[in-house]
């Protein structure tokens, strides 16, 4: 490894993550700055207050809070479900929700850059228009349309029963599916993926270098996807650190479960450590995929190991 | 042109409905009937009437109190605060350049949709935190956007210039750049913020519990229960669905005509 590209590196792995500790250590101090107390929910007594502030670490400075936040030692849970060990439950639930948002991101990704790919526009306000609708109210159609033709086809002896009804309830492959779909698809997601793809598309395009080649009569493809690398990188991060604000979104309509969905239930319920913990997830994953594609822009385009 | 006029259309649509509201006199006691509900579109009631009797057109109406407002004060923290950092770094450039960007980078280290449930857990979930944080959640792009652009444009002879021959620094950076220069690229930023808003107070609203609460309407409360009551008509279940889409379809319809001009103008 050069030197160049081993400073960029450094250089991007401080800013990535500095700023991850920086934005975690500003969650730490709103939560602390909030009004009220989360002990006053649960009792009024003087002692026991007491013994609750310091069992659940509320007296703790700010930045032993801060340390314990980052290095995982977020307790026990207070509401949701009481006793239980936080870092278990987030863990149990993103493992149950990584194959909706790692499907939902390559859906993003496969059709996006096919998508943009495309050198004649055909009826290229479908996909936006689609797209436009909020998760919710994609997932919302879907259940509606699908549940209600199902069931008057079966009130018409046209189908039995299919596996999957009726929607969100029963655990199913269409409804797996479907989650995908609307994860990837919803709330303008998929639209601006594609834009922004189509934008730095034309611009290598009216670059130089393509031009010589169409110039020569010579092939371009290969040569634009190696320009669009670095831009798909940063793209593709943008889209993943969505995807998980979608996830709450998603396992909710679809009644799935999942990091999403907990995140949501530990927000309604005021359940502190868990909702710490899944805000720290969130932040350590946007930045882990931030960093990924810094690395492979400073690996793909050596133009940019100044510049870190 | 002639094909962006729908989207202008919805959008005042939209800002009409809201002051039909705040005059209608509209009282949303008073208008539950429960010996009407489920009713057909009809003179009275154009799209019919939910499971308690109520209209739905103009709860529909009375649903824009919801969002028309705070997603305006979204677009004004999102253009105000990533604007005011984006020009700090893109006109002083390296360390500062380097701060602001720092600091405007913060709330991009969660996903917005995670960063607006945070300050709706933290504080509470009334309309006005809602606002700060969709506009929050919009700063780091509209600083990075703004900072790349006066960057640019910073350096170009024309400002050079007129520095030197006397112009102000606040006329040069809000007349020639901020005002010719990057007009059109605020807007789009405080049109996709108010966007963004939209999508989280419906979106709350059909979840329920930290959105708008029944009795009172928002486009996502009045979806979700269209889904649970299948005995409604079907115009009064997919009215305030198709009003939702068409309002967002408007919204990213003009961010893209916006961009379009920002681009022929920055050619």
């Amino acid at each position: 490894m050069s030197g160049a590209l081993a400073r960029a590196l450094l250089g991007r792995t401080a800013a990535v993550f500095g700023g991850m500790v920086a934005a975690i250590t500003a969650l730490v101090v709103l939560l602390k700055a909030a009004p009220g107390d989360a002990v006053d929910l649960v009792t009024t007594d003087p002692e026991l207050r007491a013994r609750l502030v310091a069992d659940w670490g509320l007296d703790a400075p700010l930045h032993e809070a801060v340390l314990r936040a980052l290095g995982g030692q977020w307790g026990t849970s207070w509401t949701l479900r009481p006793g239980a060990q936080v870092a278990e439950l987030v863990g149990d639930a993103l493992v149950q929700s990584l194959p909706l948002w790692l499907g939902a991101w390559l859906l993003t990704l496969v059709v996006g850059v096919g998508w943009a790919a495309r050198r004649r526009a055909v009826r290229k306000w479908r996909l936006p228009a689609l797209s436009a609708a909020p998760v919710f109210l994609l997932g919302w159609g879907l259940i509606v349309a699908l549940n209600e033709g199902a069931f008057s086809a079966m009130g018409a002896g046209l189908l039995e029963r299919p596996s999957w009804f009726s929607l969100p309830d029963t655990d199913s492959w269409l409804r797996n599916a479907l989650a995908v779909g609307v994860l990837a698809v919803g709330s303008g997601g998929l639209r601006s993926f594609i834009d922004s793809v189509r934008s730095r598309l034309d611009v290598h395009r009216r670059s130089p270098a393509v031009e010589a080649l169409v110039a020569r009569g010579q092939p371009v493809d290969r040569l634009l996807a190696w320009l669009l690398v670095p831009d798909l990188a940063v793209l593709a991060a943008e889209r993943g650190a969505l995807l998980f604000g979608g996830l709450v979104v998603v396992e909710r309509v679809f009644a799935m479960p999942g990091a999403g969905g907990l995140f949501w239930e530990a927000c309604v319920r005021r359940d502190q450590p868990v909702v710490v913990a899944s805000g720290v997830v969130a932040a350590l994953g946007v930045a882990g995929l931030r960093w990924l594609a810094d690395v492979a822009r400073v690996v793909a385009d050596p133009r940019l190991r100044g510049s870190a | 042109m002639r094909r962006d006029v729908w989207a202008w259309a919805v959008l005042l649509a939209a800002l009409f409905a809201r002051l039909l509201s705040a005059v209608g006199g509209y009282d949303i006691v008073a208008d539950v009937d429960p010996g009407n509900a489920g009713a057909s579109p009809a003179a009275g009631a154009w799209l019919g009437t939910d499971a308690l009797g109520r209209d739905v057109a103009w709860r529909m109406v009375k649903a824009t109190d919801a969002f028309v407002v705070p997603a305006v004060w979204a677009a004004v923290v999102s253009v105000g605060l990533g604007g005011a950092l984006g020009t700090l770094g893109g006109w002083f450039g390296g360390s500062v350049e380097r701060a602001s960007g720092a600091v405007a980078g913060l709330p991009g280290a969660a996903p917005r949709f995670v960063l607006v449930l945070l300050l709706a857990t933290i504080f509470a979930p009334t309309p006005g935190v809602l606002a700060l944080g969709c506009g929050l959640a919009f700063v780091p792009q509209t600083a990075a956007e703004v900072g790349a652009r006066l960057g640019a444009m910073r350096r170009t002879d024309f400002v050079e210039a007129s520095l030197v021959h006397g112009v102000g620094v606040p006329r040069v950076l809000g007349e020639h750049l901020l005002w010719t220069g990057c007009r059109l690229l605020l807007a789009r930023l405080g049109m996709r913020a108010a966007a963004f808003f939209v999508v989280v107070e419906t979106t709350l609203a059909y979840l329920g519990e930290l959105g708008v609460q029944e009795p009172l309407p928002s486009f996502g409360n009045m979806v979700a229960s269209g889904l649970v009551d299948g005995r409604l008509h079907l115009v009064s279940r997919l009215a305030p669905a198709i009003a939702l889409w068409l309002l967002l379809a408007a919204l990213f319809h003009l961010d893209g005509v916006l961009a379009r001009q920002d681009a022929q103008e920055a050619a």
